[in-house]
């Protein structure tokens, strides 16, 4: 079984089990035409007559290769990188675009130039404040201001 | 021969010693402005009118569409030497502008990308001007089922020249359309998958998901890869492209024309779609090369 494509069907399997029940939870409008949930619906039952097909020929295929150790370090670096950015797009309009930034640099530093800590501080605070001055002041591009107005 | 002379007229206008400057400042501007990823050419010009104010009209509008192409050129600029597209069009770019440039032939990939953009664009300008008027009433006849065949012929052409997988590509493909869907509907108002966001309510931006796909992509591929990056240490050199370049590009350069003008003509299909159609086809032509023919045999017959 080939593990990789299984697990890509079962995730995808499940994705089209929360949209159907989010259309299904969704109220009903009375509307001319299909509705604005027809679109999304077709779409999720593609994705998971899809997702079924994968699954099943997962199995067909045989076991892949067992993972180098490199590249579970990669997977690990990569999964740290996905929290962050997840966690940073929950807080970036709570806390302001200049405070999650600068969480968040001084997050990834730290796992990446590690031992380092003085100079991850210094480019965490520089480096969201010079983008900051950048689009925010200069540019006008507004940026999340969050709580703090900043 | 009215419609000639008259575009005659505008390119002598356009051609003067002064306007030229102009034009040439506006590019210069727009470009700056147009490698900030994610700020795009409409923003570029919004936020960069304020520098027109005083200024002979026809020398503002000659500025403001120097600004505007000068972004557009921008975004490729951080496509070829980061694999960061800064606009949604230049996406297609990445492709083979980034390959080109790890090879260390990022001079040649800017250069025959800004003499592309100048020749297409300039040929198109001409071909709008000349047929404008039997183009618009043809434009006007495409319809709703005539851009559903047309989004759908793209998602099956997408589909069928990918590489891999044709289960995942179809995957892939209506994962797409669903989450084209989050929003808000145009045609009920209803919220659909925002969860109350206002940022979601709007709908996915195609320019954040290309900056994450390509751009945090590549960052993340760098974290697995060992060998030292060379791209930003590489020297521009050759930016005016050789003979040789000019024979492996000229027939993808006139595609690119053809197919841009024929489908930017249609409302709202914009630029996207003919850089994305172009590209497919130049792939298909070449006979399913991994990356885009034109500019990826050069790459490889120069090292």
């Amino acid at each position: 079984m080939n593990t990789k494509d299984f697990y890509i069907g079962v995730i995808f399997l499940s994705l089209t089990g929360w949209i159907l029940l989010y259309i299904l939870k969704a109220p009903t409008f009375q509307v001319t035409g299909p509705g604005p949930f027809f679109l999304p619906a077709i779409a999720a039952l593609s994705i998971g007559g899809l997702s079924i097909a994968l699954l099943l020929q997962s199995f067909k295929q045989p076991r892949g290769q067992a993972v180098p150790k490199q590249e579970k370090r990669m997977r690990g670096r990569i999964i740290w990188i996905m929290v962050w950015c997840l966690i940073y797009a929950l807080i970036v309009e709570r806390l302001g675009y200049l405070l999650s930034t600068g969480v968040l640099s001084f997050a990834l530093l730290a796992y990446f130039n590690r031992g380092k800590w003085l100079l991850n501080i210094i480019l965490s605070v520089i480096t969201p404040s010079l983008i900051f001055i950048l689009f925010d002041t200069l540019l006008k591009v507004s940026l999340p201001r969050g709580w703090f107005g900043f | 021969m009215e419609v000639l002379d008259k575009l005659l007229f505008g390119f002598g206008v356009a051609l003067s010693p002064v306007n030229f400057m102009y034009c040439l400042l506006g590019v210069f501007i727009g470009t700056i402005v147009g490698v900030l990823p994610g700020l795009g050419c409409m923003n570029a010009v919004a936020i960069l009118i304020p520098m027109t104010f005083g200024m002979n009209p026809t020398a503002a509008m000659i500025m403001l569409a120097g600004i505007y192409y000068g972004a557009q050129y921008g975004g490729s600029i951080t496509s070829i030497l980061l694999n960061v597209p800064g606009e949604a069009t230049t996406i297609v770019t990445c492709l083979d502008g980034y390959a080109m440039a790890k090879k260390g032939r990022a001079g040649p990939a800017l250069g025959i990308s800004a003499f592309g953009s100048f020749i297409a664009g300039s040929l198109a300008i001409c071909g709008t001007i000349l047929f404008a008027f039997p183009l618009t009433t043809v434009a006007l006849k495409f319809g709703p089922p005539e851009y559903f065949g047309l989004i759908c012929m793209g998602l099956v052409i997408l589909t069928y020249l990918s590489q891999g997988s044709m289960l995942k590509s179809l995957l892939m493909a209506v994962l797409g359309i669903f989450i084209s869907t989050v929003g808000m509907d145009s045609m009920t108002g209803v919220s659909r998958f925002s969860f109350g966001n206002i940022s979601l309510r709007e709908g996915v931006g195609l320019v954040p998901i290309a900056m994450g796909m390509f751009g945090l992509g590549e960052i993340l591929s760098d974290l697995g890869d060992q060998e030292k990056r060379e791209v930003l240490k590489t020297r521009l050199t050759h930016l005016f492209p050789s003979r040789q370049d000019w024979k492996d590009s000229k027939w993808s350069i006139l595609r690119g024309t053809v197919l841009g003008f024929f489908l930017g003509i249609l409302p709202g299909g914009g630029a996207l779609v003919s850089a994305a159609r172009c590209a497919t086809v130049t792939k298909k032509r070449r006979g399913f090369a991994p990356k885009l023919a034109g500019v990826h045999r050069q790459s490889k017959q120069r090292p």
